[in-house]
């Protein structure tokens, strides 16, 4: 998107955008090259659900340049509750085009692209290429193992978040020498009992909330250069408790997809799992 | 020197363009503002100082301050054109 209005000399902002952003640019940390790196920057978003909701709407916000929407589903009055990148008007909408709309209104220079179809391996490497961060909301463990693994293997940073009943879990890959991967602390995808979906167990609202403004954080602290220590922790929020406790994450030699012989080389194909979108 | 007036500016905005016009100049070299007296003149020379820079009162008008900040504590040869 090219919206009209002058630009400014040096930064390559425009008047509106200075105003807009001023409160970012007044942090060191960011600045102008800051600011004007988040602009040419873009983001993926896979799923348009209750995780997925806040950051949608905070890297917009945030000055991001691009933001890729992916997400299968239509708006549900039982998403409301959770989901507040939708609104009850959106009810049988497809959530990419309800989220894209509410991206559109709350920052017209974002351009924001849409993609109504599962992830699934023949279409992930096409998604996610040519992104800078790719932030994971999906609701399923083989949607977010093949991410993940993509992610990886494309050398793209990785952000992903989960939530169901009163926890919420956030960790980061950047695939750089010495970090670990998604595989390191958990090789496999879990399955059964521990694979719960929120549609039967539940999900404190604010929880999505709070895990979905980390994941913008850590997303925009990766683009902007800074250290991201979520890359190599795993960060779990107890809402009911009010306690977020560090898992420090280690690389694992043997890890089949970063390890020294690695069995993983491509992403692999998600089952058929379907959870509600958290 | 052109002056850049921020005596209409609200914070942060007047940090914002204190940054940019700084930003734009070059190392060595200075910018002229204008800031009004009281907490604005206090705050830009805060904020240029923390960032390394030199401020230099050069003229007041009324409640108008005309102030040059040299980029990097640097003190440019030239003084103001007005």
């Amino acid at each position: 998107m090219d919206a009209p209005g002058p630009k400014r000399k040096g930064a390559d902002l425009r008047e509106e955008e200075i105003v807009r952003y001023s409160r970012s640019i007044i942090l060191p940390e960011v600045g102008i090259e800051g600011q004007g790196r988040l602009r040419s920057s873009g983001a993926l978003v896979v799923g348009a659900g209750g995780v997925g909701s806040a950051p949608l709407l905070y890297l917009a916000a945030a000055g991001l340049g691009r933001i890729g929407i992916a997400d299968p589903d239509t708006v549900e009055i039982s998403n409301l509750q959770r989901q507040i990148v939708h609104s009850a008007a959106d009810a049988g909408r497809a959530k990419v085009e309800s989220a894209a709309d509410r991206i559109r209104s709350l920052n017209p220079w974002c351009d924001v692209a849409t993609f109504r179809e599962r992830v699934v391996a023949s279409n992930v490497r096409a998604l996610l290429r040519g992104y800078d961060v790719v932030l994971d909301g999906s609701d399923n463990f083989p949607t977010r193992y093949l991410v993940a693994d993509c992610c990886w293997l494309e050398r793209i940073p990785l952000v992903s978040a989960s939530a169901v009943r009163f926890h919420g879990q956030l960790f980061a890959v950047t695939p750089a020498e010495g970090f670990p991967c998604h595989r390191c602390l958990l090789p496999e995808p879990p399955s059964g009992d521990a694979a719960e979906s929120c549609r039967r167990s539940g999900v404190f609202p604010p929880v999505v909330g709070v895990m979905g403004a980390l994941q913008a954080a850590e997303a925009l602290k990766i683009l902007l250069g800074l250290p991201s220590q979520a890359a190599r922790r795993l960060i779990d929020y107890d809402a009911l408790r009010c306690e977020f406790s560090v898992l420090e994450r280690r690389r694992d030699p043997s890890c089949p997809l970063c390890g020294a012989e690695p069995t993983i080389t491509a992403p692999g194909a998600p089952s058929a799992a379907k959870g509600c979108g958290s | 020197m052109d002056f850049v007036d921020l005596t209409g500016e609200e914070c942060p905005m007047f940090f914002v363009r204190v940054m940019l016009r700084m930003h734009e100049t070059p190392a060595g070299g200075g910018a002229g503002f204008i800031v009004s007296d009281g907490p604005q003149l206090r705050d830009v020379r805060r904020s240029a100082e923390a960032d390394g820079h030199r401020v230099e009162p050069v003229g007041r008008d009324g409640g108008r301050n005309f102030i040059l900040i040299w980029k990097d504590g640097m003190h440019g040869r030239a003084g103001p054109e007005a």
